[in-house]
C-alpha cells in the first residue's frame, strides 16, 4: 500500500497549477488585473478620482457618450476626435490673436482667429465657445464669425459678456439657430426650425444640409489646398487693461479607451480604477468570511458536542435566510460605502455552508493515527488544530478562497446595478448600473454595458479557472480525470 | 523481584453507542472487568482477535480513554479519574507505536519535526539538546545517517523505515513503559521480523516495560516471556508464553493454537479442528462464559457463571470453570 | 500442454503506465496448474501477485502498457489472444473465477444477498430468476450458509460470513479454475481457519483447481501442492509442496521460510535486510541480488535461467548453474 506524494506545501500547488492549461489561464488574466489594479493609483491618484469622479466641471471637454478611440480602426470610418484651440496658447501656428486697433485708454479691439482643419468622416458632437473675460466694470462685447473651407461667411453670435468666465454653447444657443435658420435659408432655400450647428456648419452646402443623415461633410482637404474654417472672434473692450481669451471646442465622437459617459467622465478611469475595488472586495470577504468559517467548523469538529450543535444550529439558520433581500434592505435605508457593504456582507454570511464542508473535512483528519498520537505525547487542542490539522486543510482552503471571490465580485456588481452600492466609487458596477438607469441599451451605446460588463466576466473567469486547477490537483479523486 | 509498573483492577471501558441525545444509552463493552499488571523491564504480549478489546484494554491503560468503572494505578498513583489535562506528566512516562505506519506520522513534518514535536510540547531541553536527542533516536533505530533521515518526509520512506521513526519517536520520551498495538502487522513479512528484533532489542536495552498486542500468537514468542489472551473484552488466560502454548488451560486459547498454522505441507490433507461461529457482540455478549456458545465443552455453568481469572500453577492463571481439567 | 494440466501459463507479461514509468508488475511468469490440485503463488506486497491474477483472467487496467504471454486453457484456447466478448461469455466466471481480496467489500449493500450470488447465472446463462435462485441456494449451502441467508442483506452478515457468500458466488457456476487472492485477510485466526476448511472441502469433492496467492507462507501451506515464490515480477523458484517446505533452494525462498514465526517449532528468525525493489526501475540481472547473501557478479549482469533441480522443483538462481 502507498499514497501518492501529496502536495502540501502551497509552493508544489502552485507549480502544478501552471502546469494545468486552465490553470495558465487563469494566472495569466490574474496577472493581467493585478497589473491593472497596480497602474490605477499611479495613472488616475486616488484623490484625485474620489474629487472629480462625481463632478461636472472637470470633465466639461471631453465629448459626451463619446465611444472608444480605437473603434474609428476597427469600423474604418474616421470619427471625429476633440479639436481644441485656445487663444492663450501662442506656439500653435492655427491660433492668432493679435489687436486690430489702436489702443487707447478706453477701446480695444482684439480679434481670435482660430483655424480648423476638419477632415473626419462624421460631424462633429456638440461645439462649445468659453470665454474668459477681464474687466472691471464695462463689459466687452464680442461678434463671433464662421468662415467655412468653401467661403461662406457667417455671423453666428454677438453678444455682451456679463461675467468672468461665460459658456456660448453654440449647438443650443438660441441666437446662433437664428443665425444658422438664416443661413440654410440664404443656403438651399431651405426652411428649417432647428438646424443643428455642427451639421450645418461642417457640412456641403447643398440641400438637405441641416439633416445630419443626409448631409456630406464638408472637408477640408477636398479643395486643392487645404482650407480651415476659420472662426473669427472680434472683442470689443472698453476699459484699457480688459483682456478677454477664448477657447474654442469642437466636441469628437471618440475619446479614449473606453469612450465617455452621458456626464462625459472618462469610462477608462472607471474601468481601471473597478480593478483594484474589485480585486480587493473579492479578495476581501473571500479571504475573512473562508477564514473564519474554517475556524467555525474546525472548532465545531474538534469539540463536538454542545459547542458543534450550538454553531451548526446557527449555520443552518444562515443558510436558510435569504442574505440578498436582508442586504437589499439595508442598503435602501443606508447609504453604505464600499467598506461597510464589506462589513455588512461578511456578517450576513458568516455562518455559512464552508463551515459543514470544513466540519466534514476536520472530523475525518481526526480519526487518523497521527491525532491521537499527538495526543498521547501530550499536544495540546489549539497546537493540535493549528499545526496537525491546518496544514492538511490549507491546500482546500486556499482552493475555497479562490474559489469563492468571483461571486463576491458579481455580488457587488450586482449590488452596484440594483442601485445599492457606494455612490461615490467608480466601480464596474456603478458604470453598468448609470448604464442602465440611460438606457444604453436602446440608444446602442454598447460601450458604456459591454466594456465593464466583460471586464467582470474576465475577472471572474480568472479565479474560477484558478480554482478548478486547484481544485484537479488538491483532491486526490479529481487527479485521474 | 521487580517492582509493578502499571496495575488494572477490574477495569472496564464501555462506549455510548446511543443514537440520538434522548434514547437509553447502549453500550459496547470494549473492556469488561480486566484485571492487568505490568512489571518494571517486562515485556507482555496481548493477543486477542479484533473485537477482542486488546487496542482498547491498551489505549485505555494509557489513559487516552476514560474508563467507564475500576481502577488503573500507575506507580503507586490513582490515574483512572485524573482529568486530561492534569495527565501530561503521565504522557511522558507511557508511549504508544501505532499499527499504521502511513497514518501515524504527519505527513507534512520532517521526521526531525515529527521527533521534536514530543520534546517540544514537553518543554524537554534546549534546540541544541533536543537536536542531540533526536539524532540519538534515530541511531537506536538504525536510520542512519541520521542527517538524511532526519530532513526526509514520510512518503518519502518505506514502511518499515516508517515504523521505526514510530519507534522513535516513542522512545524519545524516555518513557517507562510503551503500548505497541499491531506494530509490524502491516509490514511485509521480510521486514516484521526485523522490526520486533529492533523493539527486543530496544525493550532490553533501555530498560523499557512493553504491552505488545497483537492478533498473531506466534510472533508474541519472539518478542516477550509474558501473554495474555483476550476475548470478548476480557482476559481468558494468561501466564508464561511457552506454557500457554504448551499447555492451554483456555478452549479459546485451545482453538487458537489449532487454527495457526504453521508451515507444513501435510496441512493440506486434512481440516483443522477449530470451532465454527464467530466472536459475539459486544453489546448483547453471552451471558456467564462468553466463549460458551463456540465452546465444544460447554456446561451448563458456563452459560450462568461468569469465569474468574484465576491461578492454576505458577504465574499460569485461566477463566475457565473446567481449567484443572486440561491440566493433566 | 500436457492433458493432465487445467491451465498452463507461459511468460505472461504485464506492464502498466505510470507518470514516473512503466510498472512491470507481471515480467515473465510460467507456471502449470494440474487438474484438481493447488498452486499457491506466494510473494510480499509489491511483487505483483495481485497483478498476476488480473494478467490471467484479462482483466486489465486502462493504463496497460504491455500485455504479452499465453494463458492457456484446457482445450488450447489462449485466454489472452480472444476478444473481449469471448472471454467474457465463455471463461470468466464459467471456466476461471476469482475470489478477491478485499472482497468483503465487494458485495453491493443494496441487493440481497441471494440475488447477487445469482446474478451471474442471470447474466451469463440467462437463466430465469428463478432457477437461478435456486442454484443460488444450492451454492450457499455448499459455502455452509443456510438458505434463509437468500433474503438477507450484507450488512448483516459478518467478515467471514460475507467471505462465505463471496466464495459462493465464484462457484456459482461451477468453474474449474478459482483464483484466491488473499481470500483470508482481515479475516481472525478462526474464521480463518473454518474458511480454509471449506475451500480444502471444495477443492476435494468439486475437484477444483486453485491459484491460491498470499504472502502468507504458514497459510499457503493449507492448500498448496505447488508453491510458487514471486519476486518483483518473476517467479523464483517453483516447487512441490513437499519439496518447497523441506528445503528451499531460492536464497529468497529460503529466508522468507526463515522469517515465518512459527508456534509449533522454536527456530529464531531471520529477517532480509533491505526492502523489496521499485518495479519501475529493477535491478538488473536477478532481481534479488541486491538483498542476496550470496550475490556472485554474475547475478548483476544476467537474468537467471530455468533450472529444473528435479520434475517437480524449479529454481532461477545462478547458484544452481
Amino acid at each position: 500500500m502507498s499514497r501518492p506524494s501529496e502536495t502540501f506545501s502551497l509552493k508544489g500547488v502552485f507549480g502544478e497549477v501552471v502546469k494545468n492549461p486552465a490553470g495558465r489561464a487563469g494566472v495569466i488574466l490574474l496577472v493581467m488585473y493585478i497589473v491593472l489594479s497596480a497602474i490605477a493609483p499611479i495613472v488616475y491618484p486616488y484623490n484625485m478620482v474620489i474629487e472629480n469622479w462625481s463632478s461636472s466641471t472637470y470633465w466639461r471637454e471631453n465629448p459626451r457618450l463619446a465611444q472608444p478611440i480605437w473603434v474609428k480602426y476597427l469600423s474604418g470610418i474616421n470619427l471625429p476626435e476633440n479639436i481644441i484651440l485656445d487663444s492663450r496658447d501662442k506656439t500653435n501656428p492655427n491660433v492668432l490673436k493679435a489687436s486690430v486697433s489702436l489702443e487707447t485708454v478706453e477701446y480695444k479691439e482684439i480679434l481670435i482667429k482660430f483655424k480648423v482643419f476638419y477632415d473626419y468622416d462624421d460631424f462633429p458632437s456638440e461645439i462649445a465657445l468659453l470665454f474668459f473675460n477681464k474687466f472691471n466694470q464695462s463689459n466687452p462685447y464680442i461678434k463671433v464669425f464662421w468662415t467655412r473651407p468653401d467661403g461662406r461667411e457667417l455671423m453666428i453670435y454677438s453678444g455682451m459678456q456679463r461675467f468672468r468666465e461665460t459658456t456660448l454653447y453654440v449647438s443650443i444657443d438660441e441666437s446662433v439657430r437664428k443665425a444658422l435658420t438664416e443661413f440654410v435659408a440664404n443656403t438651399t432655400q431651405e426652411l428649417v426650425d432647428y438646424p443643428s450647428p455642427e451639421v450645418v456648419l461642417f457640412a456641403k452646402a447643398e440641400p438637405g444640409m441641416w439633416n445630419k443623415d443626409r448631409a456630406k461633410i464638408l472637408k477640408s482637404s477636398s479643395f486643392g489646398k487645404p482650407q480651415p474654417h476659420v472662426v473669427s472672434v472680434r472683442v470689443f473692450l472698453y476699459e484699457g487693461d480688459a483682456d478677454v481669451d477664448c477657447r474654442l471646442i469642437i466636441y469628437g465622437k471618440v475619446y479614449g479607451l473606453a469612450g465617455t459617459d452621458n456626464r462625459r467622465r472618462d469610462l477608462t478611469m472607471a474601468l481601471i480604477w473597478g480593478a483594484p475595488i474589485a480585486l480587493s472586495f473579492g479578495l476581501l470577504s473571500s479571504l475573512i468570511l473562508t477564514l473564519i468559517q474554517t475556524f467555525l467548523g474546525s472548532v465545531s469538529a474538534w469539540y463536538g458536542g454542545v459547542i458543534d450543535n450550538v454553531i451548526q444550529r446557527i449555520t443552518e439558520v444562515y443558510m436558510v435566510v435569504p442574505f440578498i433581500s436582508i442586504l437589499s434592505a439595508i442598503a435602501i435605508f443606508y447609504r453604505l460605502t464600499i467598506w461597510e457593504l464589506l462589513l455588512a456582507v461578511v456578517i450576513l454570511s458568516l455562518f455559512g455552508s464552508g463551515i459543514k464542508s470544513t466540519k466534514v473535512l476536520v472530523l475525518q483528519i481526526k480519526e487518523e493515527a497521527y491525532i491521537e498520537g499527538a495526543i498521547s505525547y501530550g499536544a495540546s487542542d489549539l497546537r493540535i488544530l493549528l499545526l496537525y490539522i491546518l496544514p492538511r486543510i490549507l491546500p482546500t482552503l486556499v482552493t475555497s478562497i479562490v474559489s469563492s471571490v468571483p461571486g463576491f465580485v458579481f455580488l457587488e456588481a450586482g449590488l452596484a446595478v440594483l442601485g445599492l452600492g457606494d455612490p461615490m466609487l467608480p466601480t464596474w458596477g456603478k458604470v453598468v448600473s448609470d448604464a442602465y438607469s440611460a438606457g444604453a441599451a436602446y440608444k446602442g451605446l454598447w460601450w458604456w454595458a459591454i466594456l465593464p460588463s466583460i471586464l467582470i466576466i474576465l475577472l471572474s473567469a480568472a479565479f474560477v479557472l484558478l480554482g478548478y486547477a486547484m481544485d484537479k490537483i488538491v483532491n486526490p479523486k479529481l487527479r485521474e480525470l | 523481584m521487580t517492582q509493578t509498573l502499571l496495575k488494572a483492577e477490574n477495569l472496564c471501558t464501555w462506549f455510548d453507542v446511543r443514537r440520538g441525545i434522548f434514547s437509553k444509552p447502549i453500550y459496547v463493552k470494549a473492556v469488561d472487568n480486566v484485571n492487568f499488571e505490568l512489571k518494571e523491564e517486562e515485556a507482555i504480549s496481548l493477543v486477542g482477535e479484533s473485537g477482542s478489546g486488546k487496542t482498547t484494554l491498551g489505549k485505555t491503560l494509557l489513559r487516552l480513554y476514560r474508563p467507564t468503572s475500576g481502577r488503573i494505578i500507575y506507580n503507586g498513583t490513582d490515574i483512572t479519574n485524573v482529568p486530561y489535562n492534569r495527565l501530561r506528566w503521565y504522557r511522558r512516562e507511557a508511549q504508544i507505536i501505532y499499527q499504521d505506519p502511513f497514518s501515524s506520522i504527519a505527513p507534512f513534518f520532517t521526521i526531525y519535526k515529527t521527533l521534536e514535536e514530543p520534546l517540544i510540547i514537553n518543554k524537554i531541553g534546549d534546540s541544541n539538546e533536543r537536536s542531540e536527542m533526536i539524532y540519538r533516536a534515530l541511531e537506536a533505530v538504525k536510520l542512519t545517517p541520521v542527517e538524511v533521515f532526519a530532513s526526509k518526509y514520510p512518503h518519502m520512506l518505506s514502511g518499515g523505515q516508517r515504523q521505526r521513526v514510530v519507534i522513535a519517536r516513542a522512545l524519545i520520551m524516555q518513557p517507562k513503559y510503551i503500548v505497541a498495538d499491531e506494530p509490524v502487522t502491516m509490514l511485509d513479512a521480510s521486514v516484521r521480523v526485523e522490526i520486533l528484533y529492533l523493539l527486543r532489542e530496544l525493550q532490553q536495552k533501555y530498560k523499557i516495560s512493553f504491552i505488545y498486542i497483537t492478533h498473531d500468537l506466534a510472533t508474541s514468542r519472539y518478542f516477550s516471556e509474558k501473554v495474555a489472551i483476550m476475548y470478548a473484552g476480557r482476559i481468558v488466560e494468561s501466564g508464561d508464553v511457552d506454557d500457554v502454548i504448551q499447555k492451554p488451560l483456555h478452549p479459546y486459547t485451545q482453538a487458537l493454537l489449532e487454527g495457526i498454522p504453521d508451515p507444513d505441507p501435510e496441512n493440506r490433507k486434512v481440516l483443522r479442528k477449530v470451532p465454527t461461529g464467530e466472536p459475539p457482540s459486544l453489546i448483547y455478549p453471552p451471558p456467564g462464559c462468553r466463549f460458551h456458545p463456540r465452546c465444544p465443552y460447554a456446561m451448563d455453568v458456563c452459560k450462568e457463571k461468569v469465569p474468574e481469572l484465576r491461578e492454576l500453577k505458577n504465574g499460569h492463571a485461566a477463566a475457565c470453570h473446567y481449567a484443572e481439567v486440561f491440566l493433566k | 500442454m500436457s492433458d493432465k494440466n487445467v491451465m498452463s501459463v507461459e511468460s505472461l507479461i504485464l506492464h502498466y503506465r505510470t507518470v514516473r514509468g512503466a510498472v512491470r508488475a507481471v515480467d515473465g511468469v510460467s507456471f502449470a496448474l494440474p487438474k484438481g490440485k493447488t498452486i499457491a503463488v506466494v510473494g510480499e506486497s509489491g511483487c505483483g501477485k495481485t497483478s498476476l491474477a488480473s494478467a490471467i483472467t484479462a482483466i486489465l487496467p486502462v493504463n496497460v502498457e504491455r500485455y504479452e504471454g499465453s494463458v492457456f486453457l484446457e482445450d488450447g484456447v489462449d485466454v489472452t489472444k480472444m476478444s473481449e466478448d469471448e472471454r467474457r461469455q465463455k471463461i470468466r466466471w464459467n471456466v476461471i473465477s476469482t475470489v478477491f481480496q478485499g472482497a468483503m467489500n465487494a458485495l453491493n449493500p443494496v441487493y440481497e444477498v441471494g440475488y447477487q450470488v445469482a446474478e451471474p447465472l442471470i447474466v451469463h446463462k440467462k437463466m430465469k430468476k428463478e432457477d437461478a435462485m435456486d442454484e443460488a441456494k444450492n451454492a450457499l449451502s455448499l459455502v455452509g450458509l443456510p438458505s434463509d441467508f437468500l433474503k438477507r442483506y450484507p450488512h448483516q452478515l459478518s467478515g467471514g460470513m460475507k467471505q462465505r457468500v463471496m466464495i459462493a458466488m465464484a462457484l456459482v457456476l461451477r468453474p474449474k479454475i478459482v483464483i484466491l487472492d488473499e481470500p483470508t485477510s482481515a479475516l481472525d485466526v478462526i474464521t480463518q481457519a473454518n474458511i480454509m476448511n471449506l475451500l480444502k472441502k471444495l477443492k476435494w469433492d468439486l475437484n477444483l483447481s486453485y491459484i491460491f496467492i498470499t504472502h502468507d507462507l504458514a497459510l499457503a501451506s493449507e492448500l498448496a501442492d505447488i508453491v510458487a515464490v514471486m519476486y518483483a515480477g518473476r517467479i523464483v523458484e517453483r516447487a512441490s509442496s513437499e519439496k518447497f517446505f523441506t528445503r528451499p533452494e531460492h536464497p529468497y525462498s529460503q529466508k522468507l521460510m526463515q522469517s515465518v514465526p512459527t508456534l509449533r517449532s522454536k527456530k529464531e528468525l531471520e529477517y532480509i535486510p533491505g526492502a523489496p525493489p521499485d518495479l519501475i526501475y529493477p535491478p538488473p540481472g536477478c532481481r534479488f541480488h541486491p538483498r542476496c547473501p550470496y550475490a556472485m557478479d554474475v547475478c548483476k549482469e544476467k537474468v537467471p535461467e530455468l533450472r529444473e533441480l528435479n520434475p517437480d522443483h524449479v529454481v532461477y538462481c545462478w547458484l544452481h548453474q
